[in-house]
């Protein structure tokens, strides 16, 4: 939904290209969006990498755009899920290197998760660590299921977007998302029991 | 209401998910080197008054600025100035949840967008968002440590349902539009009370486990659902008038809201019937024949099965009405399925409505049964209760000629309710 702040951060980008005000939208999303592709990389590389492209990018659509903004959260995350896809796609076409989330994406880009290995815990970063067998394991649950399915679930659990702007957010209509919703969260439940 | 202990292992872990932060240091040197991407430009600093009119631009349409006078920019110019009219303090307005001092500078907010909103479909749109965000702070509520849970809880639950019948008015009011603003009008209630029910479905994996909460929400949540049902028999009458408002609501969007709906009352009554059986008034073996029977008349005493430990004339009697009554949701339910495939969707919400108020009222009466069970027996007989694991559910015996339920009773003491929260 549209929050008084971010549109009033946005008017101010928009007419001023106020840096202070983008700066404020950094600050009020970047832990969200951080978190969001965390879920999906867990190379802590490829995380910062994409956060930092993911608000490169917004800066651009907002100081250089004219449509409205209905919300900048989805907007950040269908961003956020654009750049991950292309990580995957990058990957796929190089099958020496491997992603520690292992990931397979065909020419439709649907990506599928073979989710095999554990977190990366390469250098300073991640502060989940004394938690770290347990998102390790919600982790793995969560990327045995399709793309679309996992970012639903997130957006709605982890990151408790509307259904509108989930709907926003992955490009699809509202009954669509509440559809993947309740077969993905029946399916995650399913994965915990086994 | 038992509580799945799936839904405590999965709402844990996504609590580690969500508890997962950037690292403080990356943070900052990420923002200064977006700041350096960006380019140099410098900022404009902007007083109050600047502010107060930056916000008003950014957010009233330019057709609907001439129409703001008096009242309406008063009340604007107001909040600004209550709160300070500092970013943090709108901030925090709009982070304040039912309880807090500033959730009423919050509503007051919301009032004012939708005042300020001449298009009705658009002041529709914006009220269900406004809905959600009540669905949200439940949810918050819910999931994170405040204080004064059940009132707060108490008066989320009374705005919701404020706002659900400001929803229904409006639905109402869109009769005077064209079949498409109708349309346009159900689309959003419907797709709003079905989020309604859904969030409230998440919240109450975190709900405190408390009779009183639990029948305030199960009575926003039907409020919600009769929203939709509502909105469900606009868009039927709208397609009769005017078959081009399929353009806003397609006959597969339809159907496919239609069958969710019967999948959503059809889990409510399979949860009804679950309480019946894990509260102990319905034998295990009777459940599968109470689906399978759609009349009372089939169902005969003999195959409702209920403990021979309910020996007090008014339990028995509110026992048998709830068992009544889930061969009422079932048959309801049967009917709304069969209609479904007659095409005779403008019929089917009714069905589906009689059917959730059968559950709901099954559940009112498993709720009532275990508290005079516990009122029955004595405090130190309860604590033993949920220890042992041969319970009765009303502490006398009996030998009435009934199958004794195969259901072991420790799942009657979560029943209760008596877990401390």
């Amino acid at each position: 939904m549209p929050s008084l702040i971010d549109a009033y951060l946005v008017f101010r980008i928009r007419s001023e290209g106020d840096r202070d005000a983008f700066t404020r939208l950094y600050d009020r999303h970047i832990k969200s969006i951080y978190r969001f592709v965390y879920a999906k990389l867990s190379s802590k590389e490829a995380v910062e990498d994409v956060v930092s492209e993911v608000f490169l990018e917004l800066w651009r659509i907002l100081s250089q755009g004219t449509d409205t903004i209905q919300s900048v959260r989805g907007l950040l995350f269908q961003i956020a899920r654009r750049r991950v896809i292309d990580v995957y796609r990058h990957k796929a076409r190089r099958p020496t290197e491997r992603l520690h989330d292992q990931t397979v994406t065909d020419e439709g880009g649907t990506t599928t998760s073979l989710y095999e290995g554990e977190l990366s815990d390469k250098g300073v970063g991640h502060r989940a660590t004394e938690h770290k067998a347990e998102l390790a394991l919600l982790l793995r649950h969560i990327r045995r299921l399709k793309e679309d399915y996992q970012d639903v679930l997130l957006l709605r659990l982890v990151e408790g977007l509307s259904f509108p702007e989930i709907a926003l957010a992955i490009n699809k209509s509202h009954a669509n998302v509440r559809v993947i919703y309740h077969r993905g969260l029946a399916l995650l439940k399913r994965f915990i029991d086994e | 209401m038992i509580r799945d202990p799936r839904h405590a292992q999965l709402r844990q872990l996504l609590n580690e998910l969500r508890s997962v932060q950037p690292d403080s240091e990356w943070v900052k040197e990420q923002r200064e080197s977006l700041l350096r991407s960006i380019g140099q430009k410098t900022v404009v600093p902007f007083s109050i008054g600047d502010r107060i009119q930056h916000i008003f631009q950014a957010l009233v349409p330019a057709s609907a600025r001439s129409f703001v006078r008096g009242p309406v920019a008063a009340v604007l110019s107001g909040i600004t100035i209550l709160i300070g009219g500092s970013m943090a303090s709108v901030s925090a307005a709009e982070r304040a949840i039912p309880g807090d001092l500033l959730f009423p500078v919050k509503l007051a907010s919301e009032q004012t967008r939708l005042a300020l909103t001449n298009d009705r479909t658009e002041r529709v749109r914006l009220k269900g968002e406004f809905v959600n965000r009540r669905v949200d702070e439940i949810k918050q509520i819910a999931q994170t440590n405040v204080e004064k849970k059940p009132e707060r809880i108490k008066e989320a639950t009374e705005i919701l349902r404020r706002d659900l019948d400001t929803v229904k008015n409006q639905l109402a009011e869109s009769a005077q539009g064209t079949p498409t603003d109708r349309a346009k009008v159900a689309k959003i209630v419907d797709q709003t009370g079905t989020d309604v029910v859904d969030g409230l479905a998440e919240a109450r994996l975190s709900l405190p486990v408390n009779a009183d909460i639990r029948s305030q929400v199960a009575e926003v949540e039907a409020s919600a659902t009769s929203a939709s049902f509502k909105a469900v028999k606009v868009i039927i009458d709208s397609q009769n008038q005017d078959p081009s408002t399929v353009m806003v609501v397609s006959k597969e969007e339809l159907l496919h809201s239609i069958n969710q709906k019967v999948e959503g009352v059809s889990e409510h009554v399979s949860s009804a019937t679950q309480q019946l059986t894990d509260a102990g008034i319905l034998s295990a073996t009777s459940t599968m024949a109470l689906s399978a029977s759609s009349t009372l008349a089939t169902a005969s005493s003999s195959i409702l099965q209920i403990k021979p430990e309910i020996t007090s004339s008014t339990s028995i009697a509110t026992a048998s009405s709830s068992l009544a009554d889930l061969v009422s949701a079932n048959a309801s339910l049967a009917a709304a399925r069969v209609l479904v495939l007659q095409d005779r969707l403008g019929e089917v919400g009714d069905k589906l409505i009689e059917a959730s108020k059968s559950a709901a009222s099954v559940e009112r009466k498993v709720d009532e049964l275990i508290q005079t069970a516990i009122a029955n027996a004595s405090s130190s007989a309860a604590l033993a209760a949920s220890a042992s694991t041969t319970t009765p559910m009303v502490s006398s015996s009996s030998s009435t000629n009934v199958q004794v339920s195969s259901t072991p009773a420790t799942t009657t003491s979560s029943a209760a309710g008596t877990e401390p929260k």
